[in-house]
């Protein structure tokens, strides 16, 4: 030992050697020498090795250490190596984190259930940057952690590696998470907490939806009936597609809810599954369990309600709106439990209420206006708003973005929003960091995209951090108080809406969305292709499973009837099963041969989407709750359309786009006219084209198309709205 | 000292089996025994460098350095070094050459030859970077040494390898050389002119070529091949008065009557190319004087190159005139002297095909040769082809010339749908017998006239059928068995005139599935046209501009009131805007009524802004091929003047294949009279653009699937046919 240069002490008198790069080749050849001198002294080996091994040069270090193993004891060998190595490597550990992290993994080679040594090799590829699906699997962590007992493992230390694994979506991280549960025997609901939080991040944020059903799947089998993991199954599995278990985890949440808030929610879940599937025969009886649920709830006005939950509550009234063409009922539902949101806000919020900061008169200066939402990627709210971006007049207006779940480098954002905005940032889910933003940065006017789709905007605008609150495009009015106006048209809200709604509605002259029009690939179906003549009429409806109200379904199978020769493609996200036993049913029952039905798969991408919208004759619209860009794309390339007009701002969306391009054929004020316009426009070629030729003909100058002008008048609104809040304050 | 140093005589073993670390402890002996002796140094460093020891070089070479005198022994060090770069060299051991010329640059970078050794060194070693080329200022370099004796060959070597880098380090660097050339400065253009144009023309590296091409100038003013290229480039810079300025000097300065016509040829085509129509009438006849003195000539007396300028240029023809007969003469006759031109000058025997048997049971061989299957026109309209190709059946190669099959296009569309496909750069021969070895047995040209590496390759037959196909007009090529057509792309007596075998598929020589379609970003009030008033959009290069057809759209929008003419098209927009202001002006027609429109980023915004259109006016004698297929998919009317000729016929044939009928004039009046009726009824407009939009469902022109199948029973047939007559 004593003759032995300590390899520590040579690096230090390497790197005196050369300032900027230690010198191992030196070490090397000090070694070799070494060796010469003393061949029977085996640590010189192992010291060579390392040389070569911080020289960059592996293959020469394993052939050393190999050769050492052969020569001496290989038990005795090992031992020497490894604490050799694990002397280097925790000297290195501060000095040049990389050779640590390749002096362990050679470590592991040689003893690889070395707990300690797998720990620092997580972390260590964690810091690099390193860590995958594939590393986790070779570490193997998961069964080696089985074979060990618990007390031998530092607790602070252990629940470090346990954060870095979780947060590595992959299916050893799964395995290794289950062999973890012995070591939370004292403290479950910490596990609980940890699975349930990082399933929500790594699942709605990052989109790991898989995994994150894994890791909920987890928290079941240690706690059978967890809420926590119950009430995101069904969202999860409605993000991957799979109904059917969708359906089943939402009657499981709704059973577990004893709440009477929770039983709400549980029951809306299991109403959107329901509906998302297409599964709509249940439909009826869950919606009126969920009406009389809600009622109740209204009539306790309690003041200690989860606002988190409320929101969620405000969120899922929005699925009367598929349900039923009620403007007053659907609207009272919306309007009352925003108003016991807005309740229990000021009676518990944390934070200030309202947030926004008085903000003097300027004149001259551009009005900052702020955009709010988590749909400005490829989503629908952003391939249709994109267009109001680009046409912005930013020498009057100061445009900052504020989104959730997303990021400014998504290439949609980059591409289409960026350049025409002031200022963008994320912030994940961090309500209270995007609402203070809003405030410090004197937004004067906030525009929310997302209304009530997403219940963090919702909850940001509740919060009031801007004095002018505007809902636009992402949905209905949301019927929270902080809301100052909801932007409408002459046609998408009827003359009497403002009775029953709560913002004030705010009509534009013309319409409340254009855009400069649609993409548009090579079609890839032909007629032929579905065995269809191409004398045939053919009809299309496209819509999710969600707008697949069975009523609107038999007024189709009625038009089908009356019009021989003709076809139904039917095609969108559903249970496949499902949509196709809901339209052979109702065809059944309207005396229609399903044969005349064609169920179309899904396609690429939107473009190729829309380029076969040409294979139809006639668009059949859905009712209560519209088409929107399926209504747009479908003007665009020129298809008639028949749609039933409501009283609802979703059953009149179709509506205004038509009035909007200069079309009134196809507009339909009952379900009789519906089936009327459906079967006129099978039977009659002129009308058809009449209609088609008006669409075409309609780009060159409807205002539908023309997004400078509507750019304009939204502008205009937002001036008009910031007079007016400062005249009355 | 005078005598040359060498590795000492004792080690002639060690050295020859390159064992230098046996050799470094030698000379390492060697400084023990004798440290006065200087190139033992030297000889120890470099035996050491060649081990890759750098370190242990660098410190014998500074103890040798420390103890003699400094000046003499870096001359000699300098000698042993350069010596030992030859022998390497010899031996082909690059990579030990390029390690010593780095040391040699260090110690002297003004040496220019051990520069250009580097160069090429690091080339052939691939390891040179534009970025550390910039950075050792080799310019400067050039301009400040002291000896400027150099081996011309070895700057012309240099300069070959290093002219394969487009970019403005590299053309400074070439510039810096031709002093050092001297009175052999001249032969550059000959290593450098045929690279430099290869980049330009394919690589998009033109602005490079210009410059190169324009430096040879200014050695040799009289450099043909600088001169007869520089016209070209331009072009294809779109400098269309450049270009017309460089064709007219190569014509002046031509000496022969050959030369001239060559000249008078290439000034033709940059004056249509660019627009400038109004001075074609004139050359017209003596282009044709001169085509027919060629034709007329006696075999031999013609150079090669003149011979495939003319059988190349001949395709302006169909831009000037609609006359089959005298068109297809010119084709057929120098294709006929083109071709025996090529089968006395080359060395490959015609015909290259091997005898094929003809059962039947395997799959029939297609082969595809083209320098077009990328983003170009008839890339984009024949993928559909190579999409619905029935593979089971068929086996399809393909064959590149000047083409990459890494090409984005190519990899997307193409790649994907065959079985085989090689790539020959510009070597048309080696390509030949590739098709020959794979035994093709139909062969089709996708290129026709407009390549002229591609007829070389198909003239020396190397597949039994050989086809044209799509890429243009038949060649008039003997070699081409068949040329595929329809019922309406020909009139009914064209046999009469092609000396190939016209196929007519039973409907369209070409059907597509569709056009990929963006968002328009052009509407009527950005041109402020008041948005009921009638637009007709004319969309095409400057070849196509022929007056007398500008002159008939000018008559239209006269008779229609408020009505506008878009016009839009590669070519030298000066130039077109004064021919069409020109003639609008001398038919009183406002100009106020004409907008020129800028080009578009790509073919996707293009076709949407088509829409802005109530009608399209077609050109005439040679239509728009590409241009009415996007026109009649975006459902705008559109008025074709239909006559003769292929290239007359296209918009023809293609609304025929869409069922519309409307449009379709015979003669110049009814052109003006479709003109006219589009933009003054709009139910006609009506019922025309609906009738495009159905025929994306049912009409021929759009069934891709039908189409193919077509093609493939006429490859089955044209086989079936030729072993009926060779077996």
């Amino acid at each position: 030992m004593e003759n032995t240069p300590n390899l520590f002490d040579m690096t230090q008198l390497a790197w005196t050697h050369d300032e900027t790069e230690a010198n191992y080749a030196a070490l090397v050849e000090h070694y070799e020498q070494a060796i010469e001198t003393d061949p029977e002294q085996s640590k010189n080996y192992w010291y060579l090795g390392l040389a070569h091994l911080l020289d960059n040069q592996e293959e020469e270090a394993q052939g050393v250490w190999l050769y050492g193993l052969s020569l001496f004891d290989s038990e005795r060998g090992t031992t020497e190596l490894a604490e050799i190595l694990e002397q280097e490597a925790q000297y290195q550990h501060t000095n040049d984190r990389y050779q640590s992290w390749l002096i362990r993994q050679h470590l592991r080679t040689l003893l690889p259930e070395n707990i300690e040594n797998l720990f620092y090799l997580i972390e260590l590829s964690a810091d690099l940057e390193e860590l995958n699906e594939e590393i986790l699997e070779e570490f193997n962590l998961s069964e080696i952690l089985q074979n060990k007992s618990s007390q031998t493992i530092n607790a602070e230390r252990f629940s470090n590696i346990f954060n870095i694994i979780l947060n590595c979506p992959s299916n050893e991280s799964t395995r290794f998470v289950r062999a973890c549960i012995p070591y939370f025997q004292s403290d479950f609901d910490v596990l609980l907490q940890r699975l349930v939080s990082t399933a929500t991040f790594q699942g709605y944020e990052k989109k790991y939806f898989y995994y994150a059903i894994d890791l909920l799947q987890i928290c079941l089998e240690v706690q059978e009936n967890s809420l926590a993991a119950l009430e995101h199954l069904p969202k999860l599995y409605l993000e991957v597609r799979d109904y059917s278990k969708a359906i089943v985890a939402a009657e499981d949440f709704f059973a577990a809810c004893k709440d009477q808030l929770l039983r709400v929610i549980g029951c809306s879940m299991l109403l959107k599954a329901l509906m998302a599937s297409g599964n709509w025969q249940r439909v009826p009886n869950v919606v009126e369990h969920y009406k009389s649920l809600v009622k109740g709830l209204i009539e306790q006005q309690s003041t200690n309600l989860s606002l988190d939950v409320l929101q969620c509550t405000l969120v899922y009234a929005g699925l009367l709106a598929y349900v039923q063409d009620n403007l007053s009922e659907n609207r009272w539902f919306h309007n009352s439990i925003g108003q016991l949101l807005d309740k229990n806000l000021k009676t518990n919020a944390q934070v200030d209420f309202p947030l926004f900061l008085p903000t003097a008169k300027q004149s001259g200066e551009k009005l900052r206006v702020g955009y709010i939402g988590h749909t400005l990627r490829s989503h629908s709210v952003g391939w249709l708003s994109r267009w109001l971006f680009k046409h912005h007049d930013r020498k009057q207006l100061d445009i900052s973005v504020y989104l959730f779940n997303q990021t400014t480098d998504d290439p949609f954002f980059q591409n289409w929003i960026a350049p025409h905005v002031d200022w963008a940032g994320g912030f994940g889910n961090d309500i209270p960091a995007l609402a203070e933003k809003i405030r410090d940065d004197r937004v004067q006017v906030l525009v929310d995209l997302d209304s009530i789709t997403l219940d963090y905007t919702s909850m940001v605008m509740a919060l009031k951090p801007a004095p002018v609150q505007v809902t636009w495009l992402g949905w209905d009015a949301s019927g929270v108080d902080s809301i100052d106006y909801f932007m409408a048209d002459p046609y998408v809200l009827p003359d009497n809406a403002q009775e029953y709604y709560s913002e004030k509605i705010w009509r534009l002259p013309q319409t409340y969305l254009a855009v400069e029009g649609f993409e548009v690939d090579v079609p890839t179906l032909r007629r032929e292709d579905l065995n269809i003549s191409s004398d045939a009429i053919v009809y299309l409806s496209s819509q999710a499973g969600m707008k697949r109200n069975p009523h609107t379904i038999r007024l189709q199978m009625q038009i089908l009837r009356e019009v021989s020769n003709s076809y139904l493609l039917v095609k969108g996200l559903a249970d496949q099963v499902f949509i196709q036993d809901l339209f052979s049913q109702i065809a059944q029952e309207e005396g229609v041969s399903s044969d005349r039905l064609r169920f179309l798969p899904l396609v690429a991408n939107e473009y190729i989407h829309r380029a076969n919208l040409n294979i139809a004759d006639v668009v059949l619209d859905t009712y209560p709750y519209n088409g929107a860009t399926t209504t747009l794309e479908t003007i665009w390339m020129g298809i008639p359309i028949v749609t039933r007009v409501g009283s609802t701002f979703a059953a009149r969306n179709s509506y205004t786009f038509l009035r909007n391009a200069g079309v009134a054929d196809g507009i339909a004020w009952t379900d009789e006219e519906y089936v009327n316009y459906g079967i006129r426009f099978g039977r009659d070629e002129t009308l058809r084209q009449k209609v088609a030729w008006q669409m075409y003909q309609s780009r060159s100058s409807a205002p539908l198309w023309n997004v400078k002008r509507f750019a304009h008048e939204m502008e205009n609104a937002y001036q008009q709205m910031w007079q007016h809040y400062c005249a009355t304050t | 000292m005078n005598e040359m140093p060498n590795w000492d005589a004792k080690i002639e073993t060690l050295l020859a089996n390159s064992n230098y670390s046996a050799i470094a402890e030698y000379y390492e002996h060697a400084i023990n025994e004798n440290p006065e002796k200087s190139e033992n140094y030297w000889y120890l460093g470099l035996a050491y460098l060649l081990q890759q020891e750098e370190n242990a070089t660098q410190a014998a070479w500074f103890s040798g350095l420390s103890q003699f005198e400094e000046i003499t022994a870096i001359l000699e060090l300098t000698r042993i070094l350069k010596q030992e770069a030859q022998r390497q060299l010899k031996l082909e051991h690059q990579k030990n050459a390029w390690l010593i010329c780095q040391y040699l640059f260090e110690i002297n970078p003004q040496d220019l030859e051990n520069i250009f050794r580097l160069i090429q060194l690091s080339i052939d070693l691939d390891e040179f970077q534009i970025e550390d080329f910039a950075e050792q200022d080799f310019v400067a370099k050039i301009q400040n040494a002291n000896s400027r004796n150099l081996d011309v060959d070895l700057i012309k070597s240099t300069l070959q390898k290093i002219a394969e880098y487009p970019c403005t380090e590299v053309y400074h660097f070439i510039q810096a050389c031709v002093p050092l050339c001297d009175n052999r400065a001249a032969e550059l253009a000959d290593v450098l002119i045929p690279i430099v144009t290869r980049l330009g023309y394919q690589r998009g590296s033109v602005d490079y070529a210009i410059s190169v091409t324009e430096l040879c100038l200014e050695i040799d003013e009289k450099s043909l091949i600088c001169l007869e290229h520089l016209p070209r480039l331009y072009q294809k810079a779109r400098r269309y008065t450049d270009a017309i300025a460089a064709a007219e000097r190569f014509m002046n300065g031509a000496e022969s009557g050959l030369l001239k016509f060559v000249g008078h040829s290439m000034l033709l085509n940059m004056l249509m190319g660019a627009g400038l129509w109004q001075r074609v009438p004139a050359m017209m006849p003596v282009q044709k004087q001169l085509l027919q003195e060629l034709i007329q000539a006696k075999p031999g007396d013609i150079p090669l190159l003149v011979v495939q300028c003319a059988f190349s240029y001949a395709t302006l023809l169909a831009y000037a005139q609609d006359d089959l007969a005298e068109n297809r003469w010119f084709h057929n006759s120098l294709g006929q002297i083109l071709h025996g031109y090529l089968q006395a000058n080359t060395s490959v025997s015609f015909p290259l095909f091997r005898n094929q048997s003809c059962k039947t049971e395997s799959r029939l061989k297609i082969g595809y040769v083209a320098n077009t299957l990328r983003g170009h026109s008839v890339g984009w309209l024949s993928r559909w082809l190579f999409q619905s190709h029935n593979r089971q059946q068929f086996d399809i190669s393909v064959y590149l010339l000047d083409q990459t099959a890494a090409d984005p296009f190519f990899q997307h569309w193409i790649a994907p749908n065959i079985d085989w496909v090689g790539e020959f750069g510009h070597d048309y021969t080696a390509l030949a017998e590739k098709v020959s070895d794979n035994q093709v047995q139909i062969l089709v040209d996708l290129d026709s006239l407009t390549l002229d590496n591609t007829y070389m390759a198909i003239s020396m037959k190397p597949a039994p059928v050989q086809v044209t196909w799509l890429g243009w007009d038949a060649p008039g090529l003997p070699a081409i068995d068949y040329f595929i057509a329809d019922p309406y792309v020909l009139p009914s007596n064209a046999q009469e005139y092609y000396q190939e075998t016209i196929w007519r598929l039973p409907q369209t020589y070409l059907a597509v599935q569709g056009f990929e379609v963006d968002i328009p970003t052009l509407r009527k009030e950005d041109l402020k046209i008041p948005s009921d008033a009638i637009t007709y959009l004319t969309a095409q290069v400057g070849y196509k501009r022929n007056p007398d057809n500008i002159r008939l759209q000018i008559r239209i929008l006269k008779e229609v009131t408020q009505s506008h003419l878009l016009i839009k098209g590669i070519a030298a927009e000066d130039f077109i805007q004064g021919l069409f202001i020109q003639i609008a002006q001398e038919e009183g027609v406002s100009p106020d009524r004409l907008h020129f429109l800028p080009q578009v980023p790509n073919e996707y915004i293009h076709r949407a802004n088509l829409r802005i259109a109530d009608v399209v006016l077609d050109t005439y004698p040679y239509n728009g091929a590409t241009t009415t297929l996007e026109t009649i998919w975006m459902g705008v009317p559109i008025v074709t003047r239909a006559g003769s000729t292929f290239s007359s016929r296209n918009s023809y044939t293609f609304l025929r294949n869409a069922g519309v009928l409307e449009g379709v004039a015979w003669s110049d009046e009814e052109y003006i009279h479709w003109g006219i009726r589009f933009g003054r009824e709009e139910n006609l407009r009506q019922k025309v653009a609906l009738q495009m939009k159905q025929s994306q469902r049912t009409s021929p022109l759009w069934n891709v699937k039908q189409f193919a199948l077509d093609m493939e029973n006429a490859y089955q047939q044209m086989w079936q046919r030729y072993c009926e007559t060779h077996i």
